[in-house]
C-alpha cells in the first residue's frame, strides 16, 4: 500500500514537472506578442485584402481587429486556406507569392493559444501605406459597365459577363442620379461620365486594371479581347451581359494580339507589361470582362469598370499563349475520385515561359505542369496539390523559364467526382463531362510563351499549336481553318489549301474558310478555282469586303476585267477613301483601258483612263495619261490629246515616246489649220 | 483536418462551461462598464426564456462574418416555415464591441429573422455551448437545449461548401421539437468565425 501511493506520489510530481517549468518559462520569457511578432506577419500578408474597401472580410490593420480573429486567423493559416496561395513550393518560382513560412504559421498558433497579448503598443510597426482607388494612379481612360448586374441574395456562384464597348459618348445613357465618375485628370477635356468612352485609332495598353465594383463578392475576373465583337451576340440586350464561366469568343482564323493574361484577383497587384510588350487596341474592339462572384446574402449589384493604361510604344516582343487541354477526355463517371486529363505539346522553337495560368472547375484536385528538356531533365512550371477554383490566378514567374527547342510541356489534372469532394457540383455525383458552365468540367493549363529571338515567331508556335489540337480534335473544323491561315501568313500555300480544304470539306457554309482557301489556291496559280472559292464566300456572306477584294484581284488575273470593276465599284462605294481599293481600281482600269484601246474601241478606252484619273486624283502618273492622249488623238480631239501629251511630259519630261506622240499630233494640229487657212 | 481537432478541444472546454457557470445568477453584474445579462439593442436586460414559447431558436451572429451573412436567406425560410408556431427566434451578437447601431445595421441589410440580442457576458453563448459565427441553438419551452450547431451541412470548412445544402439540421431539429419529438443529431459542429475570439 504504502509503496504504491509513493510511486503514486512520485508519478504526479513527475507529471507536474513539465507543466511548472512550462510556468516557469512563461514568466521568464515572453512568448509571442501582436507587437513585435504578429503585427509584421499580418501587415504584410493579410491587410492588403482584410482592410476597407478590400474584398477580405474583416479588417486587420489594428491589434483590435486582429485579436477578434486571433484563433480563426491561427486555424486557416494553419491548414493553409489563408493567405490564399495554390501552388506548392519549388514548384515554379512567382512573383507575388504570398505564402507564410511554417515559422510564422507556428508563432501565429503560439500567440492565439496564449491569449493573443498585445504587447508593448510602442513596438507595433505602422499600418503600410496603401494605395487608394487605382493603384496604378489615373488611368488614361475609364471603360463601365453599361449596366450592372444583380447578384441573387443567395444560391451557387455567379459567373456573369460584362461587355465593356469603346463608343460614342454621346450615344451613352445618363448616369445614374447620385453616381458620378470621377474623371482622370488625363481626360478633363471630355465632358460626362466616360462610360463608354470613344477609341477614334488604335492605341497601344501597357496595363489594365479592373475594379469589380463589390470587391467582398468578386473572386477573380478575366478580359478578353473580342476583336470581331462576337460575344455581343450572347447577350439578350445590348448591355445586359450573358452568363457563363468561360466565355466563348469567336476570334478570326489567327488573332496575333493574344498574347497577354488580363487578369483580376483581390490583393492582386495590378499588372504592367513589360516594355515592348504592349496590346493593341483598335477601333471596334470589345473588351469582355468575365467575373466570379459569390452570392452574400443579400442581393447585391455588381458594376465593374476598367481602366486603360497606355504608352505611345507599339510592341516589340510578341508572346503567345499556349493552352495545353484535353476537354475532350473529360468524361468523369460519377463517383470517380482520381480521373487524369494529359495533354503534351512539343515545343517547336526555343522559347520563355512569362507565366502559367492553370485552370478547372469543381472537381479538379491535382494540377500539375512541367516540361522535359531534351536531355530527359524535368522542369516543374506548377503543381497545385488541392486545387481551388474560388483561388485561382495567373502566376508570373519572377525569371522567365526558358525552354529549349524540343521540350516537351505536359499537363497532368487530376480530378475528383466524388462525394468526398466538397465542391462537387453534384449530390450525389453524377457524370460529368467538358464544357463551359460550372457545373460541367475544365482542365486547361495555359502558358504565357516568348518566342526566343528578335523576329515575331508567333506564327511558327501557333502553327504547332494547331498541329497539336488537330491531333487530339482531327474531325474539328475551326483548327483547320486557323493552320490553313496560319500557314498561308507563313507563305506556305500549298500547305494552306490543303489544311483549307479540309476545313471547307468539314464546314461548307463558312465564308472565311472559303476565303482563305481561295487566298491560297490563288497563291498557288489556281487562280480560276480560287475566283470559284471567292464567289461561293460572297454568296455566303454578302457584306464580305476582304472575300471582294480577292475576287477582283483573281478576276484581273483571269482578264475578267469588267467583273473586276463592278466588284471593285461595289467596295468603292461601301468604303470610300480605302486606300487599297483605289490602287486595284486603278490597276484594273489602266488593264482596261489597253484591251479596250487594243481593239479600237478608243471611246470606251478614254472613259477608262478617266475614271482613272478620277479615282487616282489626278496622281496617274505619265504612262497613264499618255494612254488618254492616245484614245484622244484616235478620236481625233487633238487638242484634248495635246493637252495631256503636255500633262504627261511634265511630270516625266525624258518620256520620248510621248514627245515623239505629240509631235504627231503638233503635226497633224498644224496640218488641219493649214487645211482651213 | 488540423481545425477538427481544434474546435474540437475548443467545444469540449465549452461543453464544461455551462455546468461551471450556469449556475451564475442571471443578471448578477461583475461591473457596470459591460452588461454581463443578454440586452437588447436599448442596453435594457432581455430574458429570452420569459416567454411561452414552444421553441426557441437563437441564432449567433458576428456583423462581420461573411459565412452568416451567406445563409440569411436560408434563416429567411426557415423562420417562415414555422412562422405561426410558436417559434421564438432570436439573433444573438455576442461581441462586446459591436455597437447596437451595427448590429441593427446588419440585422435590417440581411433581413436576419428575429430580435436581435446582445450577449457581452457569453451567458447565451454557453447556455447554447455555441463556439462559431453562424451556429444555431434550439430549446424547448422548458428551457432545455435540445440541439446545437450548424445550420444545414452546406459548409464543410472555411472556403468548402457544397453548391447546397442535404441535410437540413436546424429546420429538422425545430421540427422535431415541436413535435415532441428526439432531435436525431442533437449536436453538430458548426462552420463560421470563432467566438472564443471575442473573449
Amino acid at each position: 500500500m504504502t509503496a504504491a501511493r509513493g510511486t503514486a506520489g512520485i508519478m504526479l510530481a513527475a507529471s507536474l514537472v513539465p507543466f511548472l517549468l512550462t510556468l516557469l518559462a512563461a514568466q521568464t520569457t515572453s512568448g509571442p506578442t501582436f507587437a513585435r511578432d504578429i503585427a509584421p506577419i499580418v501587415l504584410a500578408n493579410c491587410a492588403p485584402c482584410h482592410r476597407p474597401g478590400e474584398a477580405g472580410p474583416f479588417s486587420f490593420l489594428t491589434y483590435e481587429d486582429v485579436k477578434k480573429h486571433a484563433r480563426q486567423i491561427a486555424s486557416v493559416t494553419a491548414r493553409r486556406y489563408m493567405p490564399p496561395w495554390l501552388p506548392d513550393q519549388g514548384h515554379g518560382n512567382f512573383t507575388d507569392e504570398r505564402r507564410l513560412s511554417d515559422d510564422q504559421i507556428r508563432v501565429i498558433g503560439e500567440w492565439a493559444a496564449h491569449g493573443a497579448p498585445q504587447g508593448p503598443a510602442s513596438e507595433t510597426p505602422p499600418a503600410p501605406r496603401f494605395t487608394e482607388g487605382w493603384q496604378l494612379g489615373p488611368p488614361d481612360l475609364i471603360v463601365e459597365a453599361e449596366h450592372s448586374f444583380t447578384v441573387p441574395a443567395s444560391g451557387p456562384d455567379v459567373y456573369w459577363n460584362f461587355i465593356l464597348t469603346f463608343e460614342d459618348p454621346a450615344r451613352t445613357t445618363e448616369p445614374r442620379s447620385g453616381e458620378t465618375l470621377r474623371v482622370p485628370a488625363s481626360l478633363e477635356g471630355l465632358a460626362g461620365p466616360v462610360r463608354a468612352p470613344e477609341i477614334k485609332t488604335t492605341r497601344y495598353v501597357k496595363a489594365i486594371e479592373i475594379r469589380p465594383s463589390e470587391k467582398r463578392i468578386v473572386h477573380h475576373a478575366n478580359v478578353y479581347i473580342d476583336r470581331a465583337r462576337t460575344a455581343r451576340r450572347q447577350e439578350i440586350a445590348k448591355g445586359e451581359g450573358f452568363p457563363g464561366m468561360d466565355p466563348v469568343i469567336e476570334r478570326t482564323a489567327f488573332d496575333p494580339d493574344d498574347g497577354h493574361f488580363l487578369f483580376w484577383k483581390p490583393g492582386g497587384a495590378a499588372y504592367v507589361e513589360p516594355d515592348g510588350m504592349s496590346w493593341r487596341l483598335d477601333p471596334g474592339n470589345d473588351l469582355v470582362l468575365n467575373v466570379h462572384v459569390q452570392p452574400s446574402g443579400k442581393p447585391e449589384e455588381v458594376r465593374p469598370s476598367i481602366g486603360l493604361y497606355f504608352t505611345d510604344e507599339p510592341p516589340d516582343s510578341f508572346p503567345m499563349l499556349v493552352q495545353l487541354e484535353h476537354d475532350g477526355a473529360l468524361d468523369i463517371p460519377a463517383g470517380d475520385r482520381d480521373f487524369l486529363v494529359s495533354d503534351d505539346f512539343l515545343l517547336p522553337l526555343d522559347a520563355e515561359i512569362l507565366a502559367v495560368y492553370p485552370h478547372a472547375h469543381y472537381l479538379g484536385r491535382l494540377l500539375e505542369g512541367y516540361a522535359t528538356l531534351p536531355g530527359g531533365e524535368r522542369k516543374w512550371l506548377i503543381r497545385i496539390p488541392a486545387w481551388d477554383p474560388n483561388w485561382q490566378a495567373v502566376y508570373h514567374y519572377r525569371q522567365p523559364v526558358f525552354l529549349p527547342k524540343g521540350s516537351v510541356i505536359s499537363m497532368r489534372y487530376h480530378y475528383d467526382n466524388s462525394a468526398a469532394n466538397p465542391r462537387n457540383p453534384h449530390r450525389p455525383p453524377q457524370r460529368v463531362v467538358g464544357g463551359n458552365q460550372s457545373t460541367d468540367e475544365m482542365g486547361h493549363l495555359w502558358l504565357q510563351v516568348l518566342p526566343d529571338g528578335k523576329a515575331d515567331r508567333r506564327r511558327e508556335l501557333q502553327e504547332a499549336a494547331l498541329r497539336h489540337r488537330l491531333e487530339k480534335y482531327p474531325g474539328d473544323f475551326a483548327p483547320h481553318r486557323s493552320l490553313g491561315a496560319v500557314m498561308l501568313a507563313r507563305l506556305e500555300a500549298p500547305g494552306a489549301a490543303a489544311a483549307l480544304l479540309d476545313a471547307v470539306r468539314l464546314n461548307p457554309q463558312d465564308p472565311e474558310a472559303r476565303n482563305l482557301l481561295g487566298a491560297a489556291l490563288s497563291a498557288t496559280g489556281r487562280t480560276g478555282e480560287a475566283v470559284e472559292q471567292f464567289r461561293r464566300a460572297l454568296a455566303l456572306r454578302t457584306d464580305y469586303p476582304n472575300a471582294r477584294l480577292n475576287l477582283a484581284n483573281a478576276l484581273i488575273k483571269t482578264g475578267q476585267l469588267d467583273e473586276a470593276i463592278a466588284n471593285l465599284h461595289q467596295l468603292a462605294a461601301a468604303g470610300p477613301g480605302d486606300g487599297l481599293v483605289r490602287d486595284r481600281l486603278a490597276q484594273a482600269l489602266a488593264a482596261q483601258g489597253k484591251v479596250l484601246s487594243s481593239k479600237g474601241q478608243w471611246g470606251d478606252a478614254e472613259a477608262c483612263y478617266r475614271e482613272l484619273l478620277t479615282v487616282t486624283g489626278g496622281d496617274a502618273g505619265a504612262e497613264n495619261r499618255v494612254a488618254l492622249a492616245e484614245t484622244l488623238a484616235h478620236q481625233g480631239k487633238l487638242a484634248e490629246a495635246l493637252a495631256e501629251y503636255d500633262k504627261a511630259l511634265s511630270i516625266d519630261s525624258s518620256n520620248e515616246d510621248a514627245r515623239a506622240a505629240r509631235e504627231l499630233v503638233v503635226r497633224r494640229l498644224a496640218a488641219q489649220s493649214g487645211a482651213r487657212n | 483536418m488540423r481545425l477538427r481537432v481544434l474546435s474540437g478541444l475548443i467545444l469540449s472546454v465549452a461543453a464544461c462551461l455551462p455546468n461551471a457557470l450556469g449556475g451564475a445568477a442571471p443578471g448578477e453584474s461583475a461591473n457596470g462598464a459591460v452588461a454581463k445579462n443578454p440586452v437588447d439593442l436599448n442596453g435594457r436586460p432581455r430574458d429570452p426564456f420569459s416567454s411561452a414559447a414552444r421553441a426557441r431558436v437563437f441564432l449567433f451572429l458576428r456583423t462581420d462574418c461573411p459565412v452568416g451573412n451567406r445563409y440569411a436567406p436560408e434563416l429567411q425560410r426557415i423562420a417562415k416555415q414555422f412562422s405561426g408556431q410558436g417559434v421564438e427566434f432570436w439573433l444573438v451578437y455576442p461581441d462586446p464591441a459591436e455597437t447596437p447601431a451595427a448590429i441593427e445595421d446588419h440585422v435590417s441589410q440581411y433581413h436576419f429573422p428575429g430580435q436581435p440580442l446582445r450577449d457581452p457576458g457569453f451567458q447565451l453563448v454557453k447556455r447554447a455551448r455555441a463556439t462559431v459565427a453562424p451556429e444555431a441553438a434550439v430549446f424547448d419551452s422548458s428551457g432545455r437545449l435540445r440541439y446545437h450547431g450548424r445550420i444545414d451541412d452546406r459548409w464543410v470548412d472555411l472556403g468548402q461548401a457544397h453548391p447546397s445544402a442535404q441535410t437540413h439540421d436546424l429546420e429538422d431539429a425545430i421540427a422535431a421539437v415541436l413535435a415532441g419529438k428526439p432531435v436525431s443529431r442533437p449536436e453538430t459542429r458548426a462552420v463560421g468565425c470563432f467566438l472564443t475570439d471575442l473573449q
